[in-house]
């Protein structure tokens, strides 16, 4: 009898061949062998959430597919059909997110959603030629059924094949760096200084947004999170989390980014809290834990926690309807840390990540640490100036002495690191299964922002709040703030802060102190919260991530 | 209305160190206008940037950082029409400025309608000269608004010669205010000899009934 059964034809991992001749169904790769490593579904894409046509609009919405490049295309092999001459007919019926999920012929959609409607099953007495599978969400999952029908109306074999659509995977450190991006012309140059050191380090590879055409929002980390979807053969789409914050860089997404090969999706609506910034939105690195891996990293996000003084107006949850998408993507299993004693209130004000394939779990977790800062002022001669400091937008310190005889700065930050970051060791040691081994802690001090009801911000500019741009292959650069604890403001080897940061920090980065105080340190940020950077998209999470998607489609 | 309010005030405090303030403003202001006009015409319509924690602050404006726009920030803050949150900005703006402002900045702290504009003026005490910043202390720790007591309670542990304003802080262990509580145990811990955390004013706090309190006071008496 002659095999009868269909196969991928392009972008398809996974390979569904229905041998209806045969004794027992079976699935194979399209290259023929039957040992199939798609072990979280047999048919894996991408939902096509991006605008390849430029139409304004999702190609999932348009009807017309052509230029569309993300879709799953498969057909029955050869020799399938004639075996239903004899009056034989195969039924495929579709099962799951079949409204996410589309089974096309060209431009007919055989199955699926269509124009609001549902096609959950379908008869085929005739080979339809090559079909493509266009998912429209996120995780959107399917079983498509094939069942042989002999002319007498007996079944002869009855396959199943499971599709499934990418998860969203948040952007970690430890993915490829492509693009480094920074409002330009803040205020009329202020930024000028970070500007020129991105530009001098990265040349192309680091792009400015124009700061008139955002309203002069600094703040690059806070609007966008990258993120991707990808899938077998050369599938992959950006994803951007555009913020509900919506200040001047609101339509930043759109205008820069959102594209062919790249999508947004905003999740959450109404009055934002600074919560839901994005430097509150972050990813640790690929980490196991008590035996389970986690490929992707794990997202974590801030919580108010224990609220800090009166000013709490701004300060809330991350959004609902984020938190629940985060949860549902399964992967990063999100967790939340305290942030409610800052003022901004992001965890990207005290935690940061570098790869490194030398330390003990190929990365180190950077935590922003007052003891180590103060060991460093203490070693310092206390009648050095810091005209930085004692500038009238500094913290009224004219000399390191003044900073060391400040009792009540001094029991702020004992507090804080007690009650704070030695809390958030433990809870990302918990989480993540860390211990002190696999920790760079980053000298800093916090100081209660005058006139905020108590809460605090980084005293010292929070070097820890870093950008992470690993281009690979020794082209790897840490970008983090000018300290300034020094008298000599142009001599950064003067600073014995950026000393002991060379000293702690992984030799293979290029390491570069830019001076943000002006515009960001002054406005409670810090190079972290100015910045943005591209990455390529996640890879075959199918096969490394498959543990963490059981359940989700078979 | 809120000015009428601040000029009523005026009229009402005793004289002290600072009963000039206004029109040693008002001097000054009409000579930095001379001096400086374009500067001054710039801090007019300066306006305040938005701030990553979402408030409002005057940063990366160099119109606003020279000192010589001192006088003109300090009139539009006094004589100005702004929202409260534009006058905190302003008065920010006061906290480095010299010791020849330290009449006005107490004034301020004890006049201006806004507790978020009195509030920066008891943050400004911390690098003020003693006498004047006991001053200020003195009338902030009184101030009706717990926001601006706490804030007093705060700067008191970041002076040099905290220790010697102690005896200040320790009514505040009894303020209605949790906050103002929770930073008057914080502060004491960080300045005050043992005898005072000995006290029995201290050691009841540990039966506070905010939770907060109790355990920073656990933690001092640790």
């Amino acid at each position: 009898m002659q095999p009868e059964r269909f196969v991928n034809r392009g972008a398809l991992g996974a390979v569904a061949l229905l041998a209806l001749g045969c004794p027992e169904p079976q699935l194979q790769q399209g290259d023929g062998s039957v040992d199939m490593s798609l072990s979280v579904a047999d048919v894996v894409g991408v939902p096509n959430l991006d605008d390849d046509n430029a139409d304004g609009d999702p190609d999932w919405t348009d009807r017309d597919k052509d230029g569309d490049d993300d879709l799953s295309s498969f057909s029955f092999v050869d020799g399938t059909f004639p075996s239903l001459r004899d009056g034989g007919v195969v039924t495929v019926t579709l099962e799951g997110d079949v409204e996410q999920i589309r089974i096309r012929s060209g431009d007919d959609i055989l199955l699926g959603e269509d124009d609001g409607e549902v096609k959950s099953a379908l008869e085929l007495r005739a080979d339809p030629g090559e079909l493509t599978v266009e998912f429209g969400d996120y995780l959107a999952a399917g079983t498509l059924t094939v069942t042989h029908h002999r002319r007498n109306g007996t079944t002869a074999h009855t396959l199943t094949a499971t599709l499934l659509a990418s998860p969203l995977i948040v952007n970690h450190h430890d993915m490829t760096a492509t693009r480094v991006w920074a409002v330009d012309g803040l205020f009329g140059g202020a930024n000028a200084a970070l500007i020129e050191g991105y530009e001098d380090a990265l040349g192309d590879r680091f792009a400015g947004a124009r700061a008139r055409d955002y309203d002069n929002d600094p703040w690059m980390q806070d609007e966008v999170e990258y993120a991707s979807v990808s899938g077998p053969d050369g599938l992959a789409m950006e994803i951007v989390i555009d913020s509900i914050r919506d200040r001047g860089l609101a339509s930043f997404a759109t205008r820069e980014i959102v594209g062919a090969d790249a999508a947004r999706g905003v999740w959450g609506r109404g009055e934002a809290s600074s919560q839901d910034s994005f430097g509150n939105l972050e990813t640790t690195p690929p980490v196991t834990v008590d035996g389970v891996h986690y490929p992707y990293g794990r997202v974590y996000y801030g919580y108010p926690g224990e609220l800090v003084g009166p000013d709490d107006w701004w300060i809330g949850r991350v959004h609902q309807d984020l938190r629940d998408f985060l949860d549902d993507q399964t992967i990063q299993d999100p967790f939340e840390a305290d942030v409610g004693w800052l003022c901004v209130g992001h965890v990207d004000e005290y935690i940061s990540w570098i790869p490194d394939p030398d330390a003990p779990k190929g990365f180190w977790m950077l935590i922003a640490d007052t003891v180590s800062a103060y060991d460093i002022l203490e070693s310092m001669d206390p009648s050095t100036r810091l005209p930085r400091y004692s500038a009238n937008d500094g913290h009224g310190y004219a000399t390191v002495g003044q900073i060391l005889n400040d009792a009540g700065l001094r029991r702020e930050n004992e507090e804080i690191q007690e009650e704070r970051l030695d809390a958030a060791v433990a809870l990302f040691g918990r989480e993540l299964g860390l211990n002190e081994e696999d920790i760079i802690r980053v000298p800093d001090l916090f100081e209660p922002v005058p006139g905020y009801g108590g809460c605090h911000a980084a005293m010292i500019p929070g070097m820890v709040n870093l950008i992470v741009a690993n281009f690979g292959e020794g082209d790897d650069h840490l970008f983090m703030a000018d300290p300034f604890v020094r008298s000599s403001l142009g001599d950064q080897r003067e600073d014995p802060f950026i000393a002991h940061m060379h000293e702690i920090l992984p030799p293979q980065y290029e390491l570069h102190f830019l001076d943000d105080w002006s515009v960001y340190h002054a406005g409670l940020g810090e190079v972290h919260c100015g910045t943005n950077v591209q990455r390529e998209p996640a890879g075959d999470w199918w096969n490394t991530a498959a543990p963490l998607l059981e359940g989700v489609v078979r | 209305m809120k000015r009428l309010l601040l000029v009523v005030a005026l009229l009402l405090l005793p004289s002290s160190a600072s009963a000039d303030a206004f029109a040693d403003l008002d001097s000054a202001y009409a000579a930095g206008l001379d001096a400086h006009p374009e500067l001054f015409a710039a801090v007019a319509v300066a306006q305040p940037r938005t701030t990553r924690a979402g408030t409002l602050r005057f940063y990366a404006d160099a119109h606003m950082l020279d000192p010589a726009a001192t006088p003109a920030i300090a009139h539009r803050l006094v004589h100005g029409d702004d929202s409260d949150d534009v006058r905190r900005a302003l008065a920010e703006r006061l906290l480095r400025v010299d010791s020849s402002w330290d009449g006005l900045r107490l004034r301020l702290l004890t006049t201006d309608t806004s507790d978020a504009v009195r509030a920066m003026m008891v943050a400004s005490l911390r690098t003020m000269a003693p006498a004047p910043a006991r001053e200020g202390l003195e009338a902030a720790l009184g101030d009706k608004s717990s926001r601006v007591r706490r804030e007093a309670v705060a700067v008191v542990a970041r002076r040099p010669d905290a220790a010697d304003l102690v005896p200040l802080l320790i009514p505040a262990l009894a303020d209605a205010a949790p906050d103002v509580r929770l930073q008057a145990v914080r502060s004491l811990d960080a300045v005050a000899p043992a005898e005072v955390l000995a006290l029995p004013a201290f050691g009841a706090l540990l039966h506070d009934p905010d939770p907060r309190v109790v355990k920073a006071t656990r933690r001092a008496l640790e």
